[in-house]
């Protein structure tokens, strides 16, 4: 599993290349708490790349939707292929999870919610 | 004529991702037709589960697998040996969605039975025996293909 991790201001796009599965959930969840913990809180995932995911990638995703709602941050899953938006409608992982359709629709959602956060 | 494959594995979650890889070249050699790609990630979604599942539950040193194909489906086979234990009974989906405590585990028996068109389970001389059935031609019922 590969990340290609991008800046810009507050918002971190990762990009991951990769099955997202029980062998790899571990690593995953570990890079995003890498994250966390240096105070990113608005994640893009861009899973494009991602060519396979079952239910422990899918947990993996949820820990860091948990992990990151806790921080007030968000995390927006962007370009879902058939394969892996398949996992998230069957579990209804796609009502609870924020699903963007494109990249740029994702970083626009993150970016709303950063602008909401700074009005307060 | 049939074909088949079958393995032997010490259950890792590495050599899951083998033989699902193993399970995926033989879906693609095995589905045609517009749903060949759908199916076989179905059928690879499920297998992943099950040997999950075995990985996880099964406390087995050794995890057998067995992948073969006729004419009518793929059929997918995980062997353990130890105390019974049928992974089908009583399984439904884990509710998510608003409102619902987030949940991270407990999906993947559940896609199991929503990925395939048959799951099922024998205790054969110590042995748990887990089946899944994925058709390979539109519209076949089990009566015609007699699972």
């Amino acid at each position: 599993m590969e990340f290609n991790i991008g800046m810009d201001g507050d918002i971190v796009t990762v990009s991951i290349n990769g099955d997202l599965v029980a062998s790899s959930a571990e690593e995953f969840k570990s890079q995003m708490a890498k994250l966390c913990d240096k105070n990113f809180r608005f994640i893009l995932l861009e899973i494009s790349r991602v060519g396979f995911m079952d239910s422990s990638g899918l947990g993996a995703c949820m820990a860091v939707h948990k992990m990151l709602s806790e921080r007030n941050g968000m995390v927006v899953l962007a370009k879902l292929n058939e394969t892996v938006g398949k996992v998230f409608r069957l579990t209804r992982a796609d009502q609870k999870l924020k699903v963007a359709p494109t990249q740029q629709e994702g970083i626009k959602i993150l970016h709303d919610a950063l602008m909401a956060e700074k009005k307060k | 004529m049939g074909k088949r494959l079958s393995f032997q594995i010490v259950p890792t979650f590495e050599n899951v991702d083998m033989v699902r890889r193993a399970l995926m070249g033989f879906c693609r050699d095995s589905y045609r037709g517009e749903d060949a790609e759908s199916r076989t990630g179905d059928l690879c979604l499920a297998a992943t589960e099950a040997m999950n599942n075995a990985v996880e539950h099964s406390g087995a040193e050794k995890v057998e697998i067995e992948i073969s194909a006729d004419e009518a489906k793929v059929v997918f086979r995980i062997i353990t040996k130890g105390k019974r234990f049928d992974p089908t009974v009583g399984v439904s989906m884990p509710v998510l969605g608003e409102g619902k405590e987030l949940q991270e585990g407990g999906f993947g028996l559940a896609i199991i039975k929503e990925m395939v068109d048959s799951v099922r389970y024998e205790y054969v001389r110590g042995r748990n025996i887990m089946t899944l059935d994925k058709v390979i031609i539109d519209g076949m019922r089990e009566d015609e293909y007699g699972i």
